[in-house]
């Protein structure tokens, strides 16, 4: 095979013109109390399912940190025939994961169409059994602890968890994966009952992408009897409303440089400020980066731009690589584009420029297959059409200057502040 | 524990025979792929690819890494003087660096042993602007001090980044074992200090040389036909005409062991492997560095967790020969480093019928994933292009084509054999001590 290095370059980590041919567009098809979105294209050898559960860690309680990761990462290591479910998976050409959200938990099949309705079968028993053994649930608890241990290095991740908990009020302020300490205290009746309690069929949502087949729409329907009947009720997180003096969270983690976190608040997808926010998104993540000749990695730049818009209310996070930048130089220097861009709305030429750049960006950074599922079920979840290309590609278009300084002002004006410091430095 | 999963092997070994074609594929051309001559001399490779409304665009060019005087080599002259032509503003025109960042894509420049590869993702309706940018500026280079600047910091910033990986260092140290002379016994990248001293003159006469038209392969993957390419132009009058040679590596017999300091502690194991063309025993070699080595799925990966070693180990399919390489990091090395050697050991005889059909299953799946979006198809037809193989590319004509077949055409024995083959012979060790002794816990 080929140094797989190169594959790493920029290209990984999703308009057709003249000489584009359309791309499939999103269908949906009647499962019955399950809803179910297929993007189907048969250049593709793969073809990925998804489904969405109503089972993030919004329903958490206050002293189950940890518990919604914990049961989907307990069903993956749940053994058949002294097999993890996972390594079953893998044994027959395909792969199984899940991620855990503020709202959701979404577990992902990829594999060929002709395999799929095997592996979700497999999927779909150990699922519905809700009967998870104690050594799954401690299995589950290894590989969540060293999860949880390689983001504490990542100084982003840290950040950004921070920011998130300042923001969201209640569970869903939480650490998405728990932390060692919380998952010691959880048991597997726990991980039973909280998949007994959430995991309904009522308003889960299934996507898939890729070679969309019958036998892919029988995997779909495998997944989605999988789960009993009920609706799990929808909610809402509740937020904190911003200060006008920022708060200033201070920690300190085993990193070689400082990094800052900004969090602020952000239109949720389907509001008329998404398209303007998506512009700001593009036009902060490049106000601050050196000339360079090629797209530079995440530790090369000097900022970078998340925004959050699959959880409603949605946020954004803005973080300074204190490598690249000093961090109080840092802070000044995007507090001030910040009161810039809200001062005066951009001119055209200008307005032009990030909105190509921001069609671009959003064109490009999801091309998987398992990230146009979630895009496509991102979307359904939020009441908005799973052609998401074309939606965000739409507000994008429709976004004004006047737009852009209005969200700006809106929701950049106020903010937290995250520091992530090295343990040597002073604070 | 083994019958159960001997069970869920013999379901996956069924499965396979959905995934893969039983019997060799009646010859016949690709639908989704196009080949033909570019009109400087070069060839094009287009793949179309629905998955989304995207293009993947990608020059690859036959060039020695360190360049064409093998006397005076310069390691890293291939990477600076690529990423010097992009960040170059043409006579007319714009750098096309700043081209696709306000298209909103993104650019990357790679270089290894035999090639250089400039590698593009656009929106699809982006495409044929660019494939007209990409040929304009490498066709007919041209070099600013300020794009060789913006170069040189760029280089000098991902050199500075790669001394603290400690995977590369050991890569780089078990090549230099293993092969005599040639660019894979140099770095892959110049140290910082010396990235600034490579001479505009140099780099101006690498880039003519290496990225002349008749020496490209332009690979256009995505939702895109082949009317993009009327935009291509065909490059500068007077350019030197022919692809320039595979290089040949030569190996050194009986490499000596290495021993060097680092950021840590570390270990690495080298052998050369079968040529591009010895299609059946390189797919061998990828299936077992697979099967033991892959991030996450590696059947050592748990097996070494314990030791807090970080295991990597692939097969690398140069023109001739590849390379099998290992590289242990961090941790308790000694104690990764017996559990790879055993594993090693282990490998020179067959797997068992099942445990063998569970992991081919798990490969040919891997390698289908690994070729999924549009940059990996890209980065996939131009890498077994300029190695002198395309027809061997994975994804070339699908599960019918050259590497797929080549996957179920092997069996236990034949692995255990290609294993033994290569792997009994004396291969390049690398020792690291770390520098520090906190970097040594």
């Amino acid at each position: 095979m080929i140094a797989r290095s190169m594959l790493a370059l920029g290209l990984m980590c999703a308009l057709a013109g003249s000489a584009s041919a359309a791309s499939g567009a999103t269908t949906a098809i009647d499962l019955g109390p399950v809803k179910f979105y297929a993007q189907a294209d048969d250049s593709s050898l793969l073809a990925g399912v998804q489904m969405f559960v109503r089972a993030g860690i919004d329903r958490q309680t206050a002293t189950q940190n940890g518990l919604a990761a914990l049961s989907a990462e307990s069903i993956v290591q749940t053994p058949l025939n002294g097999v993890p479910l996972r390594e079953v998976i893998a044994a027959h050409g395909g792969s199984l994961g899940y991620v855990v959200g503020v709202q959701d938990v979404r577990f992902y099949i990829e594999a060929s169409p002709e395999e799929l309705p095997v592996l979700a079968r497999l999927v779909a028993g150990v699922m519905g059994a809700h009967d998870t053994p104690a050594a799954a649930v401690n299995a589950a608890r290894r590989a969540l602890s060293a999860r949880i241990g390689d983001e504490e290095r990542n100084p982003i991740s840290v950040g950004l968890a921070m920011v998130r908990q300042s923001y969201y009020t209640g569970s869903a302020g939480a650490p998405l994966l728990g932390s060692a300490a919380s998952l010691a205290n959880l048991t597997a009746g726990d991980v039973n009952a909280f998949v007994t309690a959430h995991y309904r069929r009522g308003n889960a949502i299934v996507t898939a992408a890729g070679r969309v087949t019958d036998d892919v729409r029988t995997a779909a329907k495998t997944l989605a009897a999988a789960l009993p009947e009920g609706m799990e009720p929808l909610s809402v997180p509740t937020v904190r409303a911003f200060p006008a003096t920022p708060k200033r969270i201070v920690t300190q983690r085993d990193i070689g440089v400082p990094y800052v976190v900004l969090g602020f608040a952000a239109p949720a997808l389907g509001d008329r400020d998404f398209g303007a926010m998506l512009v700001l998104r593009s036009l902060l993540s490049s106000a601050f980066d050196r000339a360079s000749a090629v797209t530079l990695p995440a530790y090369s730049r000097a900022v970078g731009v998340i925004y959050n818009y699959d959880t409603n209310p949605a946020s954004l996070a803005l973080y300074i690589n204190g490598a690249q930048l000093d961090p109080t130089i840092g802070l000044r220097s995007v507090d001030t584009t910040l009161h810039a861009i809200a001062a005066t709305p951009l001119q055209a030429q200008l307005l032009q420029r990030y909105k190509a750049s921001a069609r671009g960006e959003w064109s490009t950074e999801s091309v998987s297959l398992a990230d146009r599922a979630w895009l496509i079920g991102t979307f359904a979840e939020h009441g908005i059409s799973p052609d998401y290309a074309q939606t965000a590609l739409g507000a994008i278009d429709a976004a004004t200057g006047t737009d852009v300084q209005r969200v700006a002002k809106a929701y950049l004006q106020r903010f937290t502040v995250a520091l992530v410091l090295p343990r040597s430095a002073k604070t | 524990m083994r019958g159960s999963f001997l069970k869920a092997a013999l379901c996956a070994a069924f499965a396979l025979s959905a995934v893969l074609p039983a019997v060799a594929a009646p010859a016949g051309p690709d639908p989704l792929l196009t080949t033909g001559s570019l009109a400087g001399g070069g060839t094009y490779v287009i793949r179309r690819s629905d998955v989304a409304p995207v293009a993947a665009i990608a020059l690859w060019y036959r060039a020695p890494a360190s360049g064409f005087e093998a006397h005076t080599p310069v390691p890293g002259i291939g990477r600076l003087a690529a990423a010097a032509v992009a960040a170059s503003a043409p006579i007319t025109g714009t750098p096309l660096s700043r081209l696709i960042s306000l298209a909103g894509g993104r650019l990357a420049v790679s270089s290894y042993p035999n090639s250089v590869a400039i590698s593009v993702l656009v929106p699809a309706d982006r495409a044929a602007d660019v494939i007209r940018a990409m040929t304009v500026s490498y066709f007919a280079p041209v070099l600013t001090d300020a794009g060789l600047k913006i170069a040189r910091q760029d280089i000098a910033e991902d050199a500075f980044f790669r001394s603290f990986n400690a995977d590369d260092a050991i890569g780089d140290a078990l090549t230099a074992a293993l092969f005599s002379d040639g660019p894979a016994h140099q770095p892959a990248i110049a140290k910082p200090v010396d990235i600034g001293k490579i001479s505009m003159e140099r780099v101006r006469a690498f880039a003519e040389r290496a990225f002349r038209p008749a020496n490209a392969v332009l690979v256009v993957t995505g939702a895109v036909d082949a009317s993009v390419l009327e935009k291509a132009v065909p490059g500068r009058t007077g350019a030197a005409a022919g692809v320039e040679p595979p290089l040949v590596a030569k190996t050194v017999a009986v490499p000596s062991p290495v021993a060097t300091s680092g950021s840590e502690n570390g270990a690495g194991f080298a052998w050369s492997g079968p040529a591009i063309t010895d299609e059946r025993e390189a797919t061998a070699l990828d299936f077992i560095t697979d099967y033991l080595f892959r991030a996450d799925t590696g059947r050592l990966q748990s097996v070494v967790a314990p030791t807090k070693s970080s295991l990597n180990g692939k097969y690398v399919t140069y023109h001739d020969p590849g390379v099998l390489i290992i590289t242990i990091s961090g941790g308790d090395v000694p104690a990764a480093r017996k559990i790879v050697a055993d594993a090693l050991l282990a490998a020179r005889a067959p797997m068992d019928a099942a445990t063998f059909a569970a992991a081919r299953s798990a490969f040919a799946y891997h390698i289908l994933s690994d070729i999924q979006t549009p940059g990996e198809l890209a980065d996939t037809f131009g890498w077994y292009t300029v190695e002198g193989d395309p027809e061997y590319a994975p994804g070339a004509r699908g599960l019918a084509g050259k590497y797929f077949m080549a996957v179920q055409s092997l069996t236990p024995e034949f692995v255990a054999q290609t294993v033994g083959k290569f792997l009994g012979k004396p291969g390049a060790t690398v020792e690291v001590v770390a520098k520090t002794p906190e970097a040594a816990k």
